[in-house]
């Protein structure tokens, strides 16, 4: 074979290279992005870096106040204050008082009746575009929750209400940007009780695995506490008809890339005996990882490359932990 | 004629013996000669499988024009090697549906096998493996050059790999600026 390597790139052919470089960590992978452009290139053309897993700079961050009289807080340096002109929340005629930020995603933030972007606000002679949230003039019943998120096909809005009969209802919308219309597209309808069984058998639940956080010690009274390997089913004395108590219904976001995943939902139910058990899940699986001691644990959910993870902190012991499924 | 005939004969023989044999034989682009195992290079290589059984092996030494006789040695030598070797369940496995099978970590000699290479026997032997279809070879030859790229700096790397930088200052700066994160010690 002729010496025809120069000693300017690796010459591998790209198929071969993106080989090579598709087995590399993210940190890895953003290193050799830098190494030199035709490399950056195949990482990019071919996805092997999946930013869209992958932490965003932290620019700044809004705080909702417990007062509802006062504007949202935007917090951050100087310089992104200047850049992003929408963060004091004003530029609509249109909202009453002031908006309440009821989820957010990718610089996006959903008000109640509208989505809206603070950093794009300047564009376009100070006019802005606003998307109607899917659930804004609709009439919900009690307590309505809607949600804000990003999957592969792009942003999702996700709201879970009472319907007529007083049962929680779930839907679920796509933002259809194509040709510039931005409309949203319901792409889910569902009832929670038919999908949910809420007895909970552990036909569909897989364990679910502890790790903890690098160079911290689970505290092993800690993990006795809890059952980890198996979704235990708890005698209930008292669960009013099997519903779940509404109250306890919370989003945890959309599968960041499954298509076929639109919806991961977590959901409580509180029991007579003070414990609190954990609910996952999409479409009609469901997955729960056990008791947790009631009172004990604030928790933060996040999802990390697809799985879901839910993270722990005991309160008593501050011992981070991580969940996954 | 008597001998003519004879000759013919003795070369009908040569033939059937051929057919019986158990070795291929290869012909790199500069023109060498190297037997290596038919059961194995139909076992390890997609492409020699499909030439043995669709009969176009050549007994005179089958052409492989894109592969030159450094890494063409070093084929067969894995080929050799990996007859040797007593192949783990998994990765027998894993060279069946390789598509779907994860990636098994080299076995010891593999990584010995690779570890003696040059940079540029290594890179010549990834092509020589996907030339050939040879799924594992080629799984561990890149993973052998990504071992070579992991945890290091941009500016590691370029030396490892003797690479020249085309950025300009203000593009680095640029491009690190995406993904700042990564830069930062956890």
């Amino acid at each position: 074979m002729d010496r025809r390597r120069s000693t300017a790139e690796l010459r591998l052919p790209d198929d071969m290279l993106a080989n090579v470089l598709g087995r590399l960590p993210p940190r890895s992978l953003v290193a050799s992005r830098c190494v030199h452009k035709h490399w950056r290139s195949i990482i990019d053309a071919r996805h092997l870096l999946r930013t869209d897993l992958l932490p965003l700079r932290l620019d700044g961050f809004f705080c909702n106040p417990l007062d509802l009289e006062c504007c949202p807080s935007f917090f951050a340096r100087p310089s992104t204050t200047r850049r992003i002109t929408g963060c004091r929340l004003d530029f609509s005629d249109t909202l009453k008082g002031y908006p309440d930020i009821i989820d957010h995603c990718n610089g996006l933030l959903l008000l109640w009746e509208s989505v809206v972007n603070p950093a794009t606000i300047a564009l376009s002679n100070d006019k802005y575009q606003m998307i109607k949230s899917p659930t804004a003039g609709a009439k919900l019943g009690e307590y309505p929750l809607s949600y804000l998120g990003k999957s592969e096909k792009g942003v999702y809005s996700a709201l879970l209400h009472r319907d007529a009969d007083s049962l929680p209802h779930c839907r679920v919308w796509l933002l259809n940007e194509r040709c510039g219309q931005m409309e949203w597209v319901l792409k889910t309808e569902m009832s929670l009780v038919d999908n949910i069984p809420l007895h909970f058998t552990n036909k569909y639940s897989k364990p679910w695995s502890v790790s903890c956080k690098k160079g911290e010690a689970c505290e092993q009274e800690e993990l006795d506490e809890w059952d980890f390997d198996d979704g235990s089913v708890f005698e209930t004395k008292d669960n009013k008809g099997n519903r779940p108590y509404w109250c306890g219904m919370v989003f945890l976001g959309f599968h960041p890339y499954k298509r076929d995943c639109l919806l991961l939902c977590t959901f409580f139910q509180i029991i007579k005996s003070g414990i609190l058990s954990f609910e996952y899940f999409k479409g009609s699986r469901v997955g729960h990882p056990g008791c947790m001691g009631n009172g004990k644990l604030i928790s933060i959910h996040s999802m990390l490359d697809g799985e879901v993870v839910r993270k722990q902190l005991s309160r008593s012991s501050k011992v981070g932990m991580v969940w996954n499924i | 004629m008597e001998v003519d005939k004879g000759k013919g004969e003795a070369e009908e023989t040569r033939k059937v013996a051929e057919a019986d044999r158990d070795t291929v034989t290869l012909k790199s682009s500069d023109g060498k000669l190297f037997e290596v195992s038919k059961e194995a290079a139909a076992r390890l290589s997609t492409v020699l499988a499909g030439m043995i059984a669709g009969g176009s092996i050549d007994d005179n030494g089958t052409d492989l024009k894109q592969i030159g006789s450094e890494a063409l040695e070093n084929v067969v030598d894995y080929c050799n090697k990996h007859a040797n070797s007593i192949p783990s369940a998994a990765l027998i496995s894993s060279s069946i549906s390789f598509n779907t099978a994860p990636f098994k970590e080299p076995e010891e000699w593999e990584r010995k096998f690779v570890d003696r290479l040059s940079h540029d026997a290594l890179f010549d032997l990834v092509e020589a493996a996907n030339f050939l279809g040879m799924e594992r070879l080629l799984d561990v030859t890149c993973h052998k050059i990504s071992e070579m790229m992991k945890g290091k700096s941009p500016d590691q790397i370029r030396e490892v790999f003797n690479i020249k930088n085309d950025y300009t200052k203000e593009e680095l700066e640029e491009i690190r600026q995406e993904l700042a994160w990564a830069f930062y010690d956890d």
